[in-house]
């Protein structure tokens, strides 16, 4: 679904953020990319999403090169969800929701009543149809969250890219939208990329991870890159994986428990 | 907000708008009642002094100061949409400083209607035309680099202005300007309706048009990106169409100002923030408000007041008790 290929970018040209970045994504996989603050997850994410383009490589969806797309195209097969931010006008939640639906409405066209009718049906499938006439200034962190989700299924997308959807919410907000993730990879065959500062949240449902740091990276199955020994070298902290087993499933938990060594010296001086 | 409300505040304020027109025909220095309209529009040659003041003086300035005022009203409520920022109007572009300049300079060079009106609109484009490019930075033009290119071309074109009145002639061409600069509908004339009428309406057209656009734009960059419009080609027909109505409306009755701001912050307040209603509610808001304080111009004391003083004076404290009232918040 997703290749990427010896893919390369930089701001300032002797200083790559990446290089020689490859890995591949199958339909109804989910990957999170994981990294330290400022090594260039966001960058990487806005690379593959074309709002930056990239200095080397390729990335091809669907075996096709996205430079050779035409923006209509590829933005028909992807959807983006970006953080949940106040927005200056707030328009009310099922209009917001119907914008995910704009690519279909031509020059001088407003929306139709199958297009909110399709809004609708994605609110209630997430249980959020009572909010549809409240305005989205005036929901939670989590709502407008899983508004802006909502918007981004509007469109029957293919890939699913999300930056850092679970910052800022809380426990139970957090578990909603992991749950609404596995749900979409799994059931709808979505093809999920999900940023986050989180590797429990990575190992709770993401089957693939991409690992990032100044000079490498990591790509594999989430279980396999996420180790005590990765998180040491990727983020520099002593932490420990912890499995706890239930009946049915196991859950993931990090933690962190000390910086490393030479940190420690500086901060007793 | 429920969209059968909405219309229904559509509805009322096309019916505010009719009366505003009924009671600017008869209002003025040469009062008339409806019997004397109705005669004078509908029956010619009863009272030929009636159809004279009817029809070449109050009918033309009337379709003039709905149409700028809507045209004004629209083009605010787009660019707040384009920016995502509520404060702005078409004076952040530079557009209404540059035209202005032209008018002024206009002035100064011949003192002729016909050159004013060429100068204001030629110049109105050039502030825009340099905004724009400005702003271009690697073949891209960001919405913080449009604003500071906007305000720099602003002062640069307002400090023209001030040079120009500097050495204008102080007995005649001075208070011209002052008065230009102040904005009137004083004066209206068919062929300037022929003119101006055309070129503002099919700008709000086209604006008209990208209503659900505007909704989209109005998000991040990113987002209205993702979303899937070209968002190169809303914002330049927003930017051209908005210079359009700008330079037009400066070269016909000068600058008018608060009307941008304001009407479209009223209009939100009274029918939300979903573009779709509020480019019509701005159309009628925008002719209300502007024939309003025009008809208080030509008819509250014995000389003209410029409509700029009125616009502020008259809106500042509607706009503030309303601000008041609702929180300054622009929920649906």
């Amino acid at each position: 679904m997703i290749k990427v290929e010896q893919a390369g970018f930089y701001y300032d040209n002797s200083d790559f953020l990446f290089r020689d970045l490859s890995f591949e994504i199958k339909t109804g996989e989910t990957l999170s990319i994981l990294g330290a603050n400022g090594i260039g997850k966001t960058t990487f994410l806005r690379c593959m999403l074309g709002f930056l383009k990239l200095k080397e490589g390729k990335m091809l969806l669907n075996g096709k090169n996205t430079k050779q797309m035409q923006p209509t195209e590829f933005w028909k097969l992807v959807s983006y969800v970006p953080q949940a931010k106040q927005l200056v006008f707030g328009y009310s939640v099922l209009n917001m929701v119907v914008m995910g639906r704009s690519q279909y409405i031509s020059f001088g066209h407003v929306p139709n009543k199958k297009d909110f009718a399709l809004a609708y049906s994605i609110l209630e499938e997430m249980g959020m149809e009572d909010l549809a006439e409240r305005s989205c200034n005036k929901l939670s962190g989590g709502q407008l969250q899983m508004v802006l989700i909502a918007r981004a299924l509007a469109k029957e997308p293919k890939v699913l890219v999300l930056d850092e959807p679970e910052s800022n919410l809380d426990m139970k907000n957090q578990l909603k939208v992991l749950d609404i993730l596995d749900r979409l990879s799994h059931r709808q065959n979505l093809s999920i990329i999900i940023n986050t500062h989180f590797p429990a949240n990575a190992l709770r449902c993401c089957d693939k991870t991409l690992m990032l740091k100044s000079d490498g990276y990591l790509f594999g199955d989430t279980n396999h890159i996420i180790t005590q020994e990765n998180i040491k070298e990727f983020f520099d902290i002593s932490a420990k994986v912890v499995q706890v087993k239930e009946t049915v499933k196991s859950y993931y938990g990090i933690v962190p428990m000390t910086l490393n060594a030479e940190d420690k010296n500086t901060a007793v001086v | 907000m429920k969209f059968q409300k909405q219309m229904r505040v559509c509805a009322v304020l096309f019916v505010i708008l009719i009366a505003a027109i009924l009671v600017a025909l008869c209002a003025g220095r040469y009062s008339m009642n409806l019997k004397d309209i109705s005669a004078a529009l509908f029956q010619r040659g009863i009272h030929p002094q009636m159809d004279t003041v009817v029809w070449n003086i109050r009918l033309p300035r009337i379709i003039m100061s709905v149409v700028i005022g809507a045209g004004l009203s629209v083009s605010g409520v787009c660019l707040q949409a384009m920016f995502g920022n509520p404060l702005v109007s078409a004076h952040t572009l530079g557009v209404s400083y540059s035209a202005g300049f032209g008018a002024a300079l206009g002035i100064l060079l011949w003192n002729q209607f016909f050159y004013i009106q060429i100068l204001a609109t030629l110049m109105g484009f050039l502030g825009m035309f340099i905004t724009y490019r400005m702003s271009r930075k690697n073949g891209q033009s960001s919405i913080l680099m449009l604003v500071l290119s906007g305000v720099i071309v602003g002062a640069v074109f307002e400090a023209f202005t001030s040079l120009i009145k500097f050495i204008a002639d102080p007995e005649q061409k001075l208070p011209a300007i002052t008065y230009w600069l102040m904005g009137s509908m004083a004066g209206t004339s068919w062929g300037d309706i022929i003119k101006a009428v055309p070129l503002i309406s099919l700008s709000i057209v086209i604006l008209w048009l990208l209503r659900w656009r505007l909704n989209v734009i109005s998000l991040n960059e990113d987002e209205a990106i993702s979303l899937g419009i070209n968002i190169k080609q809303t914002r330049l027909l927003i930017i051209v169409t908005t210079t359009i109505i700008a330079s037009v409306s400066v070269s016909f009755c000068g600058v008018i100002a608060f009307v941008g701001l304001a009407v479209p912050h009223l209009m939100r307040m009274l029918c939300g923030n979903d573009h779709r209603v509020l480019l019509s509610a701005n159309c009628l808001g925008g002719g209300i408000f502007l024939l309003v304080i025009d008809t208080l111009a030509r008819s509250a004391t014995a000389s003209e007041i410029p409509l700029s003083i009125l616009t502020a004076v008259v809106g500042a404290p509607i706009f503030a008790i309303l601000l008041h009232k609702t929180g300054g918040v622009w929920d649906d």
